[in-house]
């Protein structure tokens, strides 16, 4: 049986959140500035532990917000997949 | 008894599958796996195996699960919204394909082909011959049903499963023999493309079978009831539309490339 699908909607956004905290990270390492790893490393601490202690429930809210993300999902997935069965059945 | 005899003939079946879980899961096992396909492209960068694991992949890869994640309650509740955008995915396909033929002709006639005609059209052949097999045993099966009673529950639900059945492996060996039909050395240049199309075409298939119920019409006439989707006219003119788009689209390539 599947979780439930508010498990889901917590999950991506955790996932979703986590994702973007990393990309930050990359970002900065990317700029070669260990004082922005660091600060990064700080903000996203703070952040995740903030939001959990004095408003428990900002996940649940924040999943509504990115529950945008299924939609670019849903037509990122069908149009990029057809694209690239177009482009195989024109060049083979 | 009077009951029986007054209550109209269903012609619902005529268009609702059976099992109608098998659309949605169809469906459902194919974006998946076109999905997992995506997250591998991410994972691996550019194919290149010494790519090593960078924070840049981890937060690519964990911001494509959160997106699957999020897209699950979305499938769940809007199912309809996913098969109907499969379908014009599906009648787009087609409508790339279906040029394929045209360019071979002309490749032959302006002397520029690399593969022979009278090869393609015996493949063209053979694969009609599997079609018309499946098509004849389905005919059997149906034949078998109607005389000699039902096998799995009743007449109606047996017709309803091998119209059901017949569906769905020809949407299977439609766009199969699509993508067989390409140049192999596409598929050794990258060999996740097969994974993402075999997704595509389940999902495809899985959209070919979904039972539509939004915008349900219910049209009686004594003594007949027929229970039809709305979106069911609708998606078959939208995709007559896309089909002529992928045409369109597919010569204008073709076309810059001969």
């Amino acid at each position: 049986m599947l979780p439930s699908s508010e498990w889901f909607r917590v999950a991506g956004t955790a996932f979703a959140c986590l994702g973007i905290v990393l990309s930050g990270f990359a970002m900065a390492d990317d700029a070669d500035d260990p004082g922005f790893v660091g600060f990064m490393a700080i903000s996203a601490g703070l952040l995740f532990v903030g939001g959990w202690i004095f408003v428990p429930d900002v996940l649940t809210r924040a999943a509504h917000v990115f529950a945008i993300g299924g939609y670019i999902f849903y037509v990122g997935g069908i149009v990029a997949s057809v694209a690239f069965a177009s482009k195989i059945l024109v060049i083979g | 008894m009077i009951e029986g005899i007054s209550a109209p003939l269903q012609l619902s079946w005529i268009v609702d599958y059976v099992p109608d879980w098998l659309g949605p899961t169809l469906l459902g096992s194919g974006l998946l796996l076109v999905v997992f396909t995506f997250l591998s492209f991410s994972y691996s960068g550019d194919g290149d195996e010494s790519t090593s694991l960078s924070v840049g992949t981890f937060a690519l890869l964990s911001i494509g699960v959160g997106g699957g994640f999020l897209a699950v309650p979305l499938y769940r509740r809007y199912t309809f919204a996913f098969a109907a955008g499969l379908l014009l995915a599906g009648r787009w396909i087609e409508g790339v394909a279906a040029t394929r033929l045209l360019t071979k002709v002309i490749r032959f006639f302006s002397g520029t082909g690399t593969g022979s005609l009278s090869g393609t059209l015996k493949r063209r052949l053979r694969r009609m011959a599997i079609v018309v097999l499946v098509l004849l045993l389905a005919g059997w099966t149906a034949l078998w049903v109607v005389l000699f009673g039902p096998v799995v529950v009743s007449q109606t639900y047996d017709l309803t499963l091998i119209w059901t059945t017949l569906v769905g492996v020809l949407s299977l060996l439609g766009l199969g023999f699509k993508f067989t039909s390409v140049d192999n050395r596409v598929y050794l240049i990258e060999p996740r493309f097969v994974p993402m199309l075999l997704g595509l075409i389940l999902a495809v298939t899985g959209a070919q079978l979904y039972n539509f119920e939004i915008l349900q019409q219910v049209l009686v006439r004594r003594p007949v009831e027929l229970n039809i989707s709305l979106l069911d006219p609708l998606l078959l003119f939208a995709g007559q539309i896309v089909y002529l788009g992928g045409y369109y689209w597919s010569i204008r390539q073709r076309l810059r490339e001969l």
